[in-house]
């Protein structure tokens, strides 16, 4: 049967829609496009769709992967086009090209993922002006990062919590500063952070917190392939490119969490925003 | 923050540019029209920094598939569309995609939805003092003219003040009457009886809502552009209350009536626009599936059931209408299932053919096929045994009572044999679940009617050893016993409920004679069957209970995890209302019952003969088989009645 690989966008709203649901989803825009998906055989018939990599509730991403096969060969123009049309506000087609049908699922072939994590710390939008481009930034910025917007409450908390580290919210994110910090974390040879672990029995849920095996250190730094951090004055931007996939996996948000804390960084977890920008398939 | 506001300020005169002459007026509605986007923005902005701290964010984010979205600035009524529960349970309520698709096919209406916060999107909502939004445009619910709760059952009540608190919006109808407050108004089954909530509400649709609630809204556009200058809020509310008061089917609290309130009937439900695109939710719902009404009302005439009596007649729609109306539904939703709905789905007078042709069109579309409220005779096992195959959930019956005197009091028309030989029949097809609904607390009932349910169970494990051996394979058996809430507009509005006591030694009493393997046991909570059993029957005191009970905390009464009993008893006692004089009270023929202004068009006469003929452990037929005069083809004409009535069948 003709097996594609679509890459589309997730943006706006539509990142708050859960793994499973985001395959409902497609499962209808193909309904609803006229475009038949195989099924599979057997007692449970189910259509042969599925993504490369689950995105983690609320990310954003500019290239997921999705793959499929359908009961009749299309132009991949075609699928891209009526496909598209179907698709609600924030997902959109980038690509859509047919491939091999004897080769390996796109999910057991990830390795990496590329991520933009923007940190948004409130209390400290328009302090800084030593970049060039950060007036520029203050206009473009969405209007959440307003500081004006910051009420009495948050202030105080932030206050609080930069106190004592000897330096101002404005001088904290100063991008030298910070892209120093990010060659300092790189250069460390072991990055040791606690991750809960779930149970690897399979015995029968009971939910809650009794899935948990406790905390477990792992050393994420082999994970890493590179980390840059900057700064347009408001916002901080961590690139990076991470081991994603079945064999190995590391979570954004955990490297996230270990960067900030190693730079000395509060951050309210409201204030993070990830984006996925592309996944990495080995041949 | 000013910045944005400048910018978009700036872009919007670019794209318009204006004439000299309306240039002032102009550029000042523009700035006020801006300074309403501006603030939009902001909620926007600060509502996506609450979805990142809450479970199913989805539940607030709107924007799904078939959703409308019109330019709130252009049109001249805005509607909310208010379900007071959460959004996979509003979801899934048909009459929401009804009316939502309804208002918004006309252009000067924009009618958006809103749901009862969870608990924690509630807490974040309160910290950060952000008021309760819509979905489409995320508008605080203040700003809306017309806010429309649906009352389904009497426990979402709470929500219903607490979606108003969250707003800012006074509870007390009183105390909007002055200022720029939405008017709250109110419809579906609950308001049949709707004293309980009319200090809240200020207006209730009492009927059918497709065209009174179009109606409402238009005429609210009439008296606003007719008003606009020369008047204030407060008058428009109150030309506009007075107007609708004149209309039928329409009950203003605290104005006097003539004669009264007739139910809104619409005979023909042809005639009725029905959702072709209904909106496709992101997340999972309770029914995730496109669903085609096939027939209001139902024929039956079981005594304790008030849609039986309210939905009163039976308006079918064309077999021709419902195949259409499932082939758009499929094709702009994409859904893989397709339900077809109504109060008894066989009684449909071309039930066979057309589901032949429905089962044919979803085989095509490759759409799973589920047809609630079957009878199960052989047609429906051919049916079922084709749209189940391989994957055969449970069968469900209701026999509601134990034994036949119980059912021929209550007019329940299902024998033990129908039950038993259908069982067979299952089993034999490969069918491993069945599920038994009861009631305990019905009027009558004696010991040997909880013993009844027992013995049906272990009758049903009897056949199953015979048809599946010894060992009887992985059989199961789900016995689920509610607890009889006697409702307004019924034969058995004047019976007394069982009190609580009561209710939880019987279902004891069950527990105790239930066999234990292959059989789960479910019951529900006693004290909110009570509960439900005070709004049912509840006047206009019930009210302040239900604010006491909000203000100790109150909400989400109908979720076992969330509802606290001890907080309703505290309001019962703070505000010297007894719940005992709504529940366990028997009522007189002759005494004045709160809901007696509300016409259902069913005679007095016929629900006390019914009453009577209960007590007799007489039954009563089905409509469909001879008119048995309840009223309605009197009043308001009745579709089964023509040529059919009893001294014709005699």
């Amino acid at each position: 049967m003709p097996r594609y690989k679509l890459t589309f966008t997730k943006e706006g709203y539509i990142r708050y829609t859960s793994h499973l649901d985001m395959l409902r989803l497609f499962n209808r825009a193909f309904k609803r496009s006229g475009i038949k998906l195989e099924y599979s055989k057997g007692f449970n018939p189910h259509p042969r769709i599925s993504f490369a990599q689950p995105l983690s509730l609320g990310y954003t991403s500019l290239g997921e992967l999705l793959e499929f096969q359908t009961e009749e060969s299309f132009e991949t123009p075609v699928i891209a086009e009526k496909l598209g049309r179907e698709l609600p506000r924030g997902i959109a087609v980038m690509e859509c090209v047919k491939i091999s049908e004897t080769v390996k699922s796109l999910a057991s072939r990830v390795t990496h993922a590329e991520y933009i994590i923007k940190i948004s710390p409130e209390n400290c939008g328009g302090e800084v002006s030593g970049t060039a481009d950060a007036t520029e930034a203050t206009e473009t910025k969405e209007a959440q990062e307003g500081s004006e917007t910051t009420d009495a409450t948050e202030t105080t908390e932030v206050s609080e919590v930069t106190e004592g580290k000897e330096s101002t919210a404005a001088k904290t994110y100063e991008a030298e500063e910070l892209s120093g910090k990010a060659e300092d974390f790189m250069r460390l040879n072991e990055i040791k952070v606690s991750k809960k672990a779930k149970k690897r029995s399979g015995k029968k849920r009971n939910g809650g917190a009794e899935n948990f095996a406790g905390e477990v250190e792992i050393d994420i730094r082999p994970m890493i392939e590179y980390l840059t951090v900057n700064t347009d004055g408001n916002n901080i931007f961590m690139s990076t490119k991470i081991a994603a996939g079945s064999e190995k996996n590391l979570s954004p948000a955990l490297l996230q969490k270990a960067f900030c804390e190693f730079a000395g960084l509060e951050v309210m977890p409201e204030n993070i925003e990830i984006m996925r920008t592309e996944l990495f398939l080995k041949t | 923050m000013e910045n944005k506001r400048e910018q978009q300020k700036t872009e919007k005169n670019r794209e318009k540019p204006e004439g000299n002459r309306e240039k002032t007026e102009g550029n000042r509605e523009k700035t006020e029209r801006n300074d309403r986007e501006a603030v939009r923005e902001k909620l926007k902005a600060d509502l996506d920094k609450l979805l990142k701290k809450v479970e199913k964010p989805a539940r607030y984010t709107g924007l799904e598939i078939n959703s409308v979205m019109k330019d709130p600035d252009a049109v001249s009524v805005r509607f909310a569309f208010a379900f007071p529960d959460t959004y996979e349970i509003g979801m899934s309520y048909v009459g929401l995609q009804i009316l939502y698709d309804i208002l918004n096919k006309d252009k000067d209406v924009y009618c958006e939805r809103v749901f009862a916060p969870a608990p924690d999107m509630e807490e974040l909502l309160r910290q950060e003092d952000m008021p309760l939004m819509s979905l489409e445009t995320k508008t605080p619910l203040h700003k809306f003219d017309i806010i429309g709760f649906t009352l389904q059952y009497e426990l979402s009540f709470t929500n219903i003040l607490n979606m108003l608190d969250l707003s800012g919006i006074p509870l007390k109808r009183e105390d909007r009457k002055q200022g720029k407050w939405p008017l709250i108004i109110a419809g579906g089954p609950c308001a049949f009886n709707p004293e309980p909530l009319s200090d809240f509400v200020d207006l209730f649709v009492i009927g059918d809502g497709e065209k009174a609630d179009i109606d409402l809204c238009r005429l609210y556009s009439k008296l606003k552009s007719e008003l606009k200058k020369d008047t204030t809020e407060d008058r428009l509310k109150e030309v506009f209350l007075e107007e609708a008061s004149k209309m039928q089917g329409i009950y203003v609290p605290g104005r006097p009536i003539e004669g009264k309130i007739q139910k809104i009937l619409i005979s023909d439900l042809e005639s009725l626009s029905y959702p072709e695109k209904p909106i496709v939710p992101f997340i999972e719902t309770v029914h995730d599936r496109a669903v085609v009404e096939t027939f209001r009302g139902c024929s039956r005439g079981c005594r304790f059931c008030q849609a039986g009596m309210i939905y009163r007649p039976v308006r079918e729609r064309s077999p021709e209408t419902i195949k259409k109306l499932a082939e758009c539904q499929l094709k702009s939703t994409g859904n893989d299932e397709l339900s077809l709905l109504s109060l008894s789905i066989s009684d449909y007078s071309g039930f066979e053919p057309l589901v032949m042709d429905i089962m044919e069109m979803c085989q095509k579309e490759d759409v799973s096929l589920s047809l609630p409220s079957m009878r199960l005779d052989s047609f429906s096992f051919r049916v079922l045994e084709e749209i189940q195959k391989y994957k055969k959930s449970g069968l469900t019956f209701a026999p509601e009572a134990g034994t036949q005197r119980l059912r021929d009091i209550i007019n329940k028309n299902i024998t033990d044999e129908d039950i038993f030989s259908s069982v067979r029949k299952a089993l034999e097809l490969g069918w491993q679940q069945i599920k038994l609904y009861f009631m305990v607390g019905l009027p009558g009932e004696t010991e040997e009617d909880l013993q009844g349910i027992a013995d049906i169970v272990k009758k049903i494990l009897d056949i199953n050893y015979e048809v599946n051996g010894r060992k009887g394979g992985r059989f199961n058996v789900t016995v689920s016993v509610s607890n009889f809430v006697p409702k307004a507009h019924t034969p058995f509005q004047w019976e007394a409920q069982d009190s609580e006591e009561s209710f939880l030694e019987k279902q004891e009493y069950i527990r105790r004679r239930l066999p234990k393997k292959n059989v789960t046991y479910n019951y529900h909570g006693a004290y909110k069957s009570i509960l439900e059993g005070v709004f049912a029957r509840g006047d206009a005191e019930c009210g302040r209970v239900l604010l006491e009970a909000w203000k100790n905390g109150c909400r989400f009464d109908s979720w076992n995890e969330h509802f606290d009993r001890q907080k309703w008893r505290e309001a019962f006692e703070k505000t010297g209302i007894s719940a005992d004089k709504y529940t366990v009270r028997k009522r007189s023929y002759d005494e004045i019952l709160p809901w007696d202004f509300i016409d259902t068009c069913i005679s007095r006469e016929f629900l006390i003969n019914e009453a009577k003929k209960a007590q007799m452990g007489q039954t009563t037929g089905d409509c469909r088989e001879g008119c048995e005069d309840c009223g309605i083809n009197r009043s308001a004409g009745c579709p089964l009645a023509r040529g059919k009535n009893k001294s014709a069948k005699i």
